[in-house]
């Protein structure tokens, strides 16, 4: 019951925070906006005065692909890279904003949205950046782990002899890594979970005490995390059957198709302030 | 007198046996290969006894025997194969605890002299001392014209771990180039090269004979039509493998092969011949796969260029992490490809197995030289599976169709030719060229879509006629270069020397593009003419009374070093189209129309028939930008681009 709880609270918590909801969309939009400039101008460079971009509006054409790769692949290089600094530029903007996240989260309203938030947000990026480096300690635990994982895969099929072992092994392997890397995140969300709460300062013992929390209520918890994925796949779902049936050929398929895939990836804020949340709800259920 | 009428009677009945016989062959014997192959499965080695009769089919007295002994090739880090390649070959290593190699421990003449001594290994491409891949003999006297020498040949062969084509990994056994086989005399001198990284093979058509035994859980597969199987008391069995027409011999042995036989038969032209499968257990899920791929080739080639005419054709499946001899060609005899996850939508599996049966036409059938004139095989047969591979799988689809991706086999084929560098032409020697991949390049990928070109310039059909009129014509025979483009020159009836000459020998590249189209109103005449003098009331009548005109310019280059004649469509905003006629052989040409309306666009080559362009997104030209793709494939990848952050930002 705790859990369902935890869960309609992390759903309605975040389905009444629009704002916070929009801000981290724009986030995400601002970033993604940079690779749309660069992929634009160089695209109509490429494109926009050949014939050969009136069949790209209904599929893809490999021809101009591997062209385009070919005589554009100094600015094609150039955009991956801006690709890669912005993914890492993010990460670091995402561990601020969880700050505000949670903090807006925990406290109660007296000041404006805006003023909570950004509060939250400077007052633990630090924190929360130390907590991003030791749990690289997690992530090596989780890489080693997996090696062994790997060499134990190696042995049993023969190093790959086996094709059909490998594929379901490799499906398992798929899968436990997954489950690992899902694990690892739930424990970095309760760690910032109470040092939000207690307006802690001892960043590593909070990872530890977090790991502690969640192997003490481990169901409880996997259960909450595993009900909030279900729910992204869900939408996922929902977006992709969408996708499927518009023909995204015209200028106004094209408008509804950016304005359906910009409400998915507002979604995926709605989501993530919904897993904030609802660990928030089962931590201080949990501890009180 | 009385006439011997009886005698003649069997005279005249022994001749014509004898004209049934000859004429039964497909080619002029010039091997005759009788081998005793025992595999040694825990030495990784062949034992073989060979008796080799060769004749001399020149007009020349022949004092000495050239040698291929190829698995020298793997033998040391010295060898020429090993220098050239860095010990790798298509991504696969050499393995340095398992070298291959071939021993010669007896050469003699049959009832004659020993020459196991008077062997001699030389280097006739590269001078390099290390390389032991051709060897000669001196013979104690010249084979005269049209007569025979017979040999004894007892020969260890040490395989490799599977590299390059042939080897064993565990218990999976490719025999292949595994024993000497003599060169070809050609032209009057010996064509015998070394072992090197991009070369293959070029041999005399003849008879094989082949003995082979292994341990009896082994299930064989060679070239050729069994003709014998016997049990023998030490635990082996025997196979006898016998093929007439052909000019190389390639075996495999494997226990994890499950053996499927199937009869395909066709009406028109006729074919009558058995398909073996030998697939390893562990890929029997792409069983079907295997035989629907080989059905078509065996369709496609016999009804495009000509009936295959052996009994059999066997398709080896190569052991998982035996891939390094996975698509390889042998006569009768060729392997596939596969991985049991492989998913339908991806066709390698049918590529591999339709491209390498088709290699028993252009190398097995019509035998060119691999050495020298690569394309003449990769490319033809590159081209015949493009064509396959559409008609089959689908013209866009043709080699991926699987998670919303289709992409063809043209487009496959024409992506390295994009981007190749100007260092090599077509046709070279295979190890003269600047790397394995400028070889593969332009031996497979450039070739096939120079074929392509050529057919959507002279016409399907005509095209078709040509392929067909070169097979007939030289199976069974080693054409080179100048025969192929003899026989298109006929049947085409055209001088298509401008063609083969630029598109075979140069390394330059072709790209035609539209570098300008613009409209301008054609201005009143202003300033001071001599001629007339016209007063401002004459001009506001004339601007009243005409329409707006404007000078329409179209101009095309020739980017590329290349010439070919082209056509360009120009459209005006009105709907009216001109298609022009360029020769290209100008570095540009400006077109200039004065119209009532403007240009809309201007298209050289507008039907992408010049598949050797290198450039198709420069080939038009729109006077207004057409925005929306670039909108909807730049949202698209920003999207993908927003859902990475989202990622990376839980």
């Amino acid at each position: 019951m705790k859990v369902l709880k935890s869960y309609s609270n992390g759903v309605r918590e975040a389905t009444i925070r629009p704002k916070m909801v929009l801000l981290l969309w724009f986030f995400n939009l601002l970033f993604g906006f940079i690779i749309f400039y660069l992929l634009y101008n160089r695209l109509m460079e490429a494109m926009s005065r050949s014939a050969i971009s009136e069949g790209m509006l209904s599929k893809v054409n490999y021809h101009f692909v591997f062209e385009f790769l070919t005589y554009h692949g100094q600015a094609w290089s150039t955009i991956r890279s801006t690709a890669v600094v912005l993914v890492c530029g993010y990460i670091m903007v995402s561990i601020y904003l969880l700050g505000g996240i949670l903090h807006s989260l925990v406290e109660t309203p007296k000041t404006s949205f805006s003023q909570r938030f950004f509060q939250g947000c400077g007052k633990f990026f630090g924190r929360f950046f130390r907590l991003f480096i030791y749990s690289l300690i997690l992530w090596f635990v989780f890489f080693v782990f997996m090696f062994i994982l790997y060499q134990v895969g190696d042995a049993l099929t023969g190093k790959g002899v086996n094709e059909q072992l490998t594929y379901y092994l490799f499906l398992v392997g798929a899968a436990i890594a997954l489950f690992f890397i899902f694990f690892i995140n739930m424990i970095q969300d309760y760690a910032r979970i109470k040092i939000v709460t207690e307006d802690s300062r001892y960043v590593f013992r909070s990872l530890f005490q977090s790991i502690g929390f969640v192997f003490k209520r481990l169901g409880g918890t996997l259960v909450l995390y595993y009900l909030l994925v279900l729910t992204g796949v869900v939408i996922a779902l929902v977006y992709w059957g969408f996708k499927a049936v518009i023909p995204f050929s015209s200028a106004a398929a094209i408008l509804i198709t950016f304005v359906v895939s910009q409400l998915f990836i507002a979604s995926h804020a709605w989501l993530k302030v919904a897993f904030q949340a609802g660990q928030l709800s089962y931590y201080t259920d949990s501890r009180s | 007198m009385k006439k011997p009428i009886i005698p003649l009677l069997l005279s005249l009945f022994v001749i014509f046996v004898i004209c049934q016989f000859v004429s039964a062959s497909m080619s002029e014997h010039i091997v005759n290969y009788k081998i005793k192959a025992r595999l040694l499965p825990d030495e990784k080695a062949v034992a073989g006894q060979q008796v080799l009769t060769w004749l001399n089919s020149s007009d020349q007295p022949v004092g000495e025997l050239q040698f291929h002994l190829y698995l020298n090739a793997f033998k040391n880090n010295k060898t020429t194969f090993i220098t050239e390649s860095g010990g790798a070959h298509r991504g696969f290593k050499l393995d340095k605890k398992n070298w291959g190699y071939i021993n010669i421990e007896r050469f003699a003449v049959a009832d004659g002299p020993d020459l196991t001594d008077a062997m001699e290994h030389i280097q006739p491409d590269d001078g390099n001392e290390y390389d032991q891949t051709v060897m000669r003999v001196q013979l104690p006297e010249p084979v005269l014209p049209q007569e025979t020498i017979t040999l004894e040949i007892d020969f260890h062969s040490k395989l490799p771990k599977v590299f390059a084509r042939s080897g064993f990994y565990e218990d999976f056994f490719m025999v292949a180039q595994w024993f000497p086989k003599i060169g070809v005399f050609w032209k009057g001198e010996w064509n015998c090269h070394q072992y090197h990284d991009n070369t293959e093979f070029f041999a005399d058509y003849g008879v094989y004979e082949v003995e082979i035994t292994v341990p009896e859980e082994y299930v064989v597969g060679a070239t050729g039509k069994r003709i014998n199987e016997t049990s023998n008391s030490d635990g082996t069995k025997t196979y006898t493998h016998y093929q007439e027409d052909v000019h190389d011999f390639a075996w495999t042995a494997c226990p994890d092969f499950v053996e499927f036989r199937e009869p395909f038969r066709m009406e028109n032209p006729h074919v009558d011949t058995e398909m073996i499968l030998l697939i390893h257990r562990m890929h029997l899920n792409h069983k079907d796969r295997y035989l629907s791929a080989l059905k078509n080739g065996i369709e496609f080639y016999s009804e495009s260029y000509g009936a295959y005419p052996y009994p059999t054709i066997t398709l080896v499946d190569p052991a998982p992490k035996a891939i390094a001899a996975a698509g390889m060609e042998y006569p009768t005899l060729f392997t596939g490809g596969t991985m049991w996850w492989l998913p339908e939508g991806l066709h390698m599996t049918e590529m591999v197995t339709i491209h390498e049966f088709g290699h028993g036409y252009w190398y097995g059938m019509v035998g060119s030289n691999e050495f020298e004139e690569a394309w003449l095989d990769e490319g033809i047969n590159s081209y015949s599976e493009v064509k396959a591979m559409a008609k089959y799988y689908g013209e866009d689809r043709s080699m991926i169709d699987w998670a919303g991706l289709k992409i063809s086999d043209l487009v496959y084929q024409r992506a390295p030719v994009i981007g190749s560098s100007r260092l090599d032409p077509i046709l070279k020697n295979s190890w003269e060229y600047y790397s394995s991949g400028s070889y593969a390049t332009n031996t497979y990928a450039k070739a096939a879509v120079m074929l392509l070109t050529l057919e959507n310039y002279l016409g399907e059909s005509v095209m078709s006629e040509i392929m067909r009129t070169y097979f007939e014509r030289w199976k069974f025979k080693h054409p080179t270069s100048e025969d192929f483009v003899a026989v298109a020159e006929e049947v085409s009836g055209q001088d298509l020397s401008w063609f083969f000459d630029q598109f075979l020998n140069s390394p330059d590249k072709l790209d035609y593009a539209i570098s300008r189209i613009r409209s301008r109103e054609v201005q009143d005449p202003e300033g001071i003419f001599d001629d007339q003098a016209r007063t401002e009331g004459q001009e506001a009548e004339e601007e009243e009374q005409e329409e707006k005109i404007y000078r329409n310019e179209v101009v095309v280059v020739r980017k590329g070093e290349l010439i070919f004649p082209q056509e360009i469509l120009i459209r005006f905003e009105e709907g009216e189209e001109v298609m022009e006629k360029w020769d290209g052989r100008e570095r540009w040409k400006r077109y200039v129309y004065f119209r009532p309306y403007k240009l809309e666009s201007a298209q050289v080559d507008p039907e992408y028939k010049i598949l050797l362009d290198i450039n198709f997104t420069n080939n038009s030209r729109l006077m207004e930008p057409n925005k929306l793709p670039v909108w909807k494939h730049a949202l698209r990848l920003m999207f993908q681009f927003q859902n990475i952050l989202s990622l990376f930002s839980f």
